[in-house]
Order: C-alpha cells, then structure tokens, then sequence
C-alpha cells in the first residue's frame, strides 16, 4: 500500500515538472484573453464575435480559434468568428466585438484592438468601446513561421504625372472606349465622363459625355461615381443622378442602371439613408463581396479571379481567387484608403490602394503583392494631392499594364493622372 | 428681351472635395450654441436659433463658399432678363424627415408666409408665389430681379411643410431632424432622408451656458468638443486641452440701436461720436474684427449732452442677450464711454427669448445687438441692420432695387465693429465651417477616426 502511494506521489512530481509544452502564440491568445476578460462580464450572458485582421491568413485564423477556446473556457454564452464591422456584429445580435489587428514592427508581434459593446438599446449608444487592449510579443521561430518572406520580385517600379487641368475625376477605368484596337482613360466627375487618349507625351482630351437625367433622389454629401470600360462599352454613374449612362464605341450615351465596377460582374445600388458606402444586399450578384464596401475592383488578365474590396472602415480586402493554393480567409489590411484597384503586370500580380499619409497632407499610392501577407511591393509617396481615382490597364500602348492614379490638388484646383508601373 | 434661364448644373451641389479617405460616419458632438434656443422658426429668434433652422430646413438656394447661389431645393430658376415673373424648378422626390413629400405647394406658401411677415423683408422684391404643379412655383416679382436666387438663399425662404411655422417637434428637409430642445439646448440627429446625404454625426447637442468660464471648462473637461465663447477664458487659465480656431467670414456686425425713446436723434448722435470702437474691438471683441469707420469725438458727445439735458444726467437701458457673453463686455465698455459722455446707462440683460420678445417689440431704449448678412452681399448686410429695428423700411429699400442706396445716419442704429464667428473646435474634428451669417454648418462635420 505505502509503495503504490509512493508510486502516485513520485508520477504526481514528475507530471508537475514537466507540464505540457505550451507555444508561443498560445501565450498571446491568453494574454489577448485576460485583458479582454475584465470586460466581458457577465460572461455567462454574453454573445461574443471574435474578428483578427491582419496580413497573415494563417497567423489570424490560429490566433482567432485559439482565442475562441479560450473564451469558451470562460463559460461565455457563446463565441464565434465575425468579421471586424460592428454594425454586422450587432445585427447578427451579438453584445460584445473582441476586435484586434495584428502588425509586425521592431521583430515583435503586436496585437492592438478593442472589446466592443453592442446594444440595440435605444437608450445607450449603438456601439461603446469597454476596452483598449494590447499585447505584443517577442518573434521567435514559432511565430516567424507564420510570417512568409516576401517572394516579390523586386522590379523597378517608376511613377510619373500627366496634367489634365481642372476635373475632379471620382472614378478612372482603361480600355478601348471606341473600338480602335487602343486604350483610352476614361474619368468621371460628378457630372462628366470624359475620355482621354495617350498621344505618345501627354493625355488629350477627346470626348467629354455629360451624366444627365433625373437627379437622385438622395446622395451622399460628397459625391462618388463609378466607371467601367469593358469591350467598347464604357458604363458610368455618378451619385448625383438617378441613373448611369452607357455608351457602345462612337454611340448614343442611353441610360444605365446601377454603379459597376472595373473586373466584377456585378452591379450596385448605394446603401440607403444618403450614406457614400455600397452593400452587398444591394448588388447583383452579391457573392464574394463585403456586407458594406466604399469601392471593389476585380483582376483583369491575370491567372486567378482576384478581388479586392474597401470597407467604410478603410479595411481592404482581398480575395486571391480560386486558386488551390488560396487561403480560405481573405487578406486584410487596415488603415488603407477609399480607393483600390488591381493589375497584373510580367513580374506579378499587384493590388494598390490610396493610403492617407497624414491628414491636411498628400496621399500615397501602396501597391502590394497579391501573395499572403499581401507585402508592400512599392510606395508612390510625395505625389501633388489627395488620391481620387486608382484603376489599371494599358494606357500609353507598349502592352503592359500601368496603374493609373487621379491625383487632386484642391487648392490649386488641378488634376494629374499619375501612371505607376 | 433675351430670355436668359439660370439654369444651374447640377454639378455645383458637388462642392464637397475631400481626400480620398472618406468621412467616417458617426460619433457624437457636443457643442456651444451662439446664443440660446429661443424657438425653431428660421423667421425670428438670435443667432443660435438661425444656427438649428439651418440645420433642419432647405432653401431652395445656397450661397457657396464664393458667395454665389448654387441649387438646393431647386433645380433651375427661370427668371429672364427685365422680367418680372420667374419660375422655379425644384428637386423632385425631395421629403420632409417625416416622410412627406416635399412639394411646390410646401415652397409656395412658406414663400407667402415670408412675404407677410415683417422678418421676411429679404424677400422683398417677390410680390407673390404659387404653386404650379408637383415641382414648379412662380414667382410674381415686383420689379425684375437678377439677384433672385441669392434671396431665396436666405433665412426667409425655408421650406416648412405647409408653410406653418414650426412647432416643437419641426419637421424640415434638413441634414438635421430635432430630438428635443429646452432653454439651454437642442438635441439633433441626422435626417437620413436628406436628399443632399445623411450627415456624418450620430448625434449634435448645441447648448448655452451660463458663463464664460462654464463654457471654457466644459470644453477644457471634454463635456463639449467646440466651444464659441472661450478664448478670454482660456487666455486667463491657460488652455489645457487643444483646439483648432476655425472663422467664418468677417461678415457679422455689431451694433447698437436707439429704440422709440424721445430725442432719439439725439442720443443716437452721441453714441456714435462718444464709443471708441477702437478700444472696444481691442479688448473685446479682438480678432478676427475691424472697426466701423466713424469719428470718435467724445468731448463733442459730452457738450451735445450738456446741450440738451442741461445739469442732468439722463439715464438709458441697454438691452442685451444675457446668453451672449461677448455683448455683455461689450455693453460694459458702451457703459463706462457713455458714462464719460454724460449718460448713465444701465444694463438690462435678460435671457435669450426675452430679448427676441422685446426687440420684436419695439421695448426698447438702446439695444446692443448684432446683424448678419441674410445673404453674401454688401447691400444685403447693410439692409440687415435696417431691418434690427425696422425691417418694413428694410423691406421697403429692398422692393425699390437690388442695391437701394441706405444711409445709416437715417436709421436709430450706430453700427460698431464688424467680426467674423469663431469656434474653437477639437483638433479630431474636422470639416466644421462657419458661413457668412456666423452660422456653423454641422452636416459635413466628422470625426477623424471612431
């Protein structure tokens, strides 16, 4: 009897002394947990949608299932994966959104983000923040594991600027407007469409379609518009009207519904309520794209059926298509614009954004990689303005791709056309 | 006759440039209010109720930030050259926040309300209005009038449903509807119906205060996120929180008015000669601020009051807005000049809707008030202080021409200094501007990040 005691004390020791090998991003899963824990009280009463963004699939989709466990363990009503917008989280009637983004800097991981408390009261505010949390740790082997080295080729990359006077362009797209065998750019203002050809130096104007017809009912206090030149047809919108205009080569501009997008096969309708942003319940078909986006655009001419859309939350999404090799969860990155758009050119496929440098100052044009991790491939800084239009294609006829960027300078009341490739 | 049609694009509604990086919806904002809440009728009430009206009502016009009328309600005004019948076009499908629609019969009699009322002299030159179908009105003009579409830019041509003079609850096509007032403040919240876009806060509370110092604490403890009135008290502590200091145009004058009193002549004479408008803009009023151009001769002020009121010292109330914190050290310095003139002045500062009362009234010895431009135009601001204390002579210039030659020396009212409004606003919130008549405009305000 006294040797089997013996023999359980001795393996009790033994199991005390060597406990299980924990990871390291288990350690940051509870570190995330018991920041956020305080505030999700009463735990046993509580909905909880857990949403990590950040440029690593991988890394979030591990760190969001093993929050999730964790959380569970708590004794929560219930925990699952949402996705960061917390008018989403608190339609699907969850009270708390544990929001987090993830960066790398400095060879640490960093997590920064918020619990958020939702309620459909309409005596409290629809969403309060409860929490700032942070935690960031050391990368080791384990973490840098998740973190794929930028396979990018590094290319030379040049951006330069074409004047095209007054026009505050919302909307650019590239094709064969006319059905010349060559590119055009076509831009919408608020009011216009205009057309634009290379002419080896410079863009020349030739043809300007106005976007009459009833005005709409309701807009957004800034306007927004969007262009599509696809096969000779050139389908433009702008928030003003009721209705686009559509044009086939040299034709008569007849009326169009609904606001399209370069590389998608799907039409839109704004969200209701004078808001600037589209939502998916809008659009037809509606499949792949963000419940509320402020802009999307499609690959063109590249091996998969890329995608990438921007929320109001200045979120981008990106879809890497059906590829076999393609992670389920799309790719984001927080942060970035209004505008995006996509472009194969030889040395890969990109996704650029316009990315705000600081506020009162000038844009940036940020084009990534569309591999994990979406890695920053070239930045267009010091350009002369805010960035209102991103679209891609071949405008000067040497057949590659540029992406092309309307850049606005308000004051000085001017808009160049910067080409980027 | 050329027929010319203004006919104005579409395209000048879309004046909002911003950076690629769109407003954020949401996000609440407390703020103060230029003078207390005292009703939600755009055709009486201070500064602070002008403020709310325009919030919550449409006009069919705008004056941009150029000064020129851009399409609001309107679509089109058709008012040929020498003629005197015009016609407007307006928006269709527009509605109330209640969800009615708005129509030409809505913009016809609120027009004729205006035409009737004394408050709506700045549509003088219109004789009539009426409703020509869903979404025409004509306008029956007294004298042909290119300067229409800047009139119906004004205060006097917004839209209330029916016409009626809004109740409690007003009902408007505004970027604002009301959630609930009392005497210190107005809750709003964004109309999502406004046909120009729902407004990017969730939530704007405008309130009053009490005080300076309750206003400038307020802000300096983050209760409110745009003060009006703090820099003095600021400047004294020391400002603790940051804030950005954002001016409309100098277009707002102070005055003071003689009201129907004996010898008003008189006494409007010596105010005039007796106030150092200098002093009072430097210690005061301060920047962004110019004085009124006028002789400053306080010993001939003194020897017109010894003239007329031999051995006595005649004794004058001045009115003030008890909310305004800046007329009230303004009345304090008209006390201590006149004081050296030889008249004894009392300061009667009542509350905000109190002082409406009475300047509506006609109660009145002297009044110290201020008049800004219904409208950006020069003869327009000058006809605007006409009308403080009479606004059918007001009226009566304006239906004589466009520009009818005023003279002040005419009137009871001494102008004093002419000042721009300034907020000073949290550095995180942006797009908030001021336009001409000092008013802030809140739709396009937004936080820069939730």
């Amino acid at each position: 009897m006294g040797r089997r005691i013996g023999w359980l004390v001795a393996l009790a020791f033994l199991t005390a002394a060597e406990p299980s090998p924990r990871g390291t991003l288990d350690a940051f899963a509870d570190a995330v947990v018991e920041r956020a824990r305080p505030h999700l009280s009463p735990a046993r009463d509580l909905d909880v949608a857990v949403a990590v963004a950040g440029s690593w699939p991988r890394l979030g989709d591990d760190l969001t299932a093993l929050v999730i466990a964790r959380l569970r363990a708590l004794g929560l009503r219930s925990v699952a994966r949402g996705d960061g917008d917390a008018a989403w989280a608190r339609a699907a009637g969850y009270e708390r959104l544990l929001r987090l983004d993830l960066d790398v800097g400095g060879g640490r991981l960093r997590a920064s983000g918020s619990v958020l408390a939702l309620t459909s009261s309409p005596w409290a505010d629809a969403v309060e923040t409860r929490a700032h949390l942070y935690v960031e740790m050391p990368l080791d082997a384990e973490l840098r594991a998740y973190l794929p080295a930028v396979t990018t080729a590094p290319g030379r990359w040049q951006a330069r600027g074409v004047p095209v006077g007054d026009v505050d362009v919302l909307a650019l797209d590239v094709g064969d407007s006319d059905g010349d065998g060559r590119n055009e750019v076509v831009g919408v203002t608020a009011t216009d469409a205009i057309v634009w050809a290379w002419d080896g130096a410079r863009l020349v104007e030739r043809r300007r379609v106005p976007l009459g017809g009833r005005p709409a009912a309701t807009m957004p206090r800034a306007p927004v518009a969007t262009v599509v030149v696809e096969k000779g047809a050139v389908t433009a919108r702008s928030s003003l009207f009721a209705d686009g205009v559509s044009w086939l080569a040299r034709g008569r501009a007849l009326p169009a519904r609904g606001y399209v997008f370069p590389g998608v096969t799907t039409a839109c309708e704004l969200a209701a309520g004078g808001v600037d942003w589209f939502a998916a319940a809008g659009c037809a078909p509606s499949g792949g794209l963000p419940e509320r986006f402020w802009s999307v655009a499609g690959l063109r001419g590249g091996a998969r059926a890329a995608r990438a859309a921007i929320d109001p939350a200045g979120t981008l999404w990106v879809s890497l298509g059906a590829a076999a090799t393609a992670p389920a969860m799309p790719l984001t990155v927080r942060g970035v614009g209004a505008q995006v758009a996509l472009v194969a050119l030889d040395r890969g496929e990109f996704v650029a954004t316009s990315e705000p440098v600081q506020a009162g100052e000038a844009d940036a044009v940020v084009v990534r990689a569309l591999t994990a991790g979406l890695p920053v491939a070239y930045r267009a800084d010091r350009l002369p303005g805010n960035v209102r239009a991103l679209a891609a294609g071949d405008v000067d006829g040497d057949g590659k791709a540029e992406i092309v960027a309307a850049v606005r300078d308000r004051a000085a009341r001017r808009t160049e056309l910067w080409m980027v490739n | 006759m050329r027929a010319t049609t203004l006919a104005i694009a579409l395209a000048t509604l879309a004046t909002t440039a911003r950076a690629e990086t769109r407003a954020q919806y949401g996000g609440a904002v407390q703020a103060a209010i230029a003078s207390a809440p005292t009703t939600f009728d755009p055709l009486r009430g201070g500064p602070g109720d002008a403020e709310v009206a325009a919030l919550v009502f449409d006009t069919p016009f705008v004056a941009g930030a150029d000064g020129k009328p851009r399409p609001s309600l309107a679509l089109a005004l058709d008012n040929a050259d020498g003629a005197t019948r015009a016609r407007l076009a307006l928006r269709p499908e527009v509605r109330f926040s209640d969800g009615t629609l708005l129509t030409a019969r809505d913009v016809a009699a609120s027009l004729s309300r205006a035409l009737r009322d004394p408050a709506g002299w700045m549509l003088a030159p219109i004789k009539s209005a009426r409703a020509v179908g869903e979404e025409t009105v004509e306008l029956e003009l007294w004298r042909p009038a290119p300067e229409l579409a800047l009139l119906l830019a004004t205060p006097a041509a917004a839209v209330t449903p029916g016409g009626a003079a809004p109740g409690k609850r007003p009902i408007g096509s505004g970027p604002f509807v009301v959630d609930g007032s009392d005497a210190a403040g107005v809750r709003l919240s964004p109309n999502a119906a406004c046909f120009a876009g729902r407004a990017y806060l969730t939530s704007l509370a405008l309130r009053s205060f009490a005080t300076r110092s309750d206003e400038a604490g307020s802000y300096e403890v983050g209760s409110i996120q745009v003060a009006r009135h703090a820099m003095a008290a600021l400047d004294a502590t020391g400002a603790r929180r940051a804030a950005i200091a954002v001016d409309g145009p100098q277009a707002l004058t102070g005055f003071v008015a003689v009201g129907r009193i004996a010898d008003a002549d008189v006494v409007r004479r010596v105010l005039a000669l007796a106030i150092n408008r200098d002093r009072l803009r430097r210690l005061t009023v301060r920047e962004p601020a110019s004085v009124v151009k006028a002789p400053y001769d306080p010993g001939r002020a003194k020897s017109e009051v010894e003239r007329r009121w031999p051995g006595t010292r005649p004794k004058l109330s001045l009115l003030v807005d008890s909310s305004r914190f800046d007329d009230r050290d303004v009345a304090e310095r008209i006390l201590a000049d006149l004081a050296r003139a030889g008249i004894d002045v009392a300061i009667d500062a009542v509350d905000a809707a109190g002082y409406q009362a009475r300047v509506e009234a006609g109660r009145y010895e002297l009044l110290l008030g201020s008049a800004a431009p219904p409208a950006p135009e020069a003869a327009l601001g000058t006809l605007a202080l006409v009308a403080a204390v009479d606004p059918a002579a007001a009226r009566a210039a304006l239906q004589r021409a466009a520009t009818p030659a005023v003279s002040l020396e005419d009137t009871r009212v001494v102008p004093l200094f002419v000042r721009a409004a300034r907020l000073y606003v949290a550095p995180e919130l942006r797009d908030l501007a001021i336009d001409g008549a000092g008013r802030a405009d809140w739709a396009d305000a937004h936080w820069l990040s939730r």
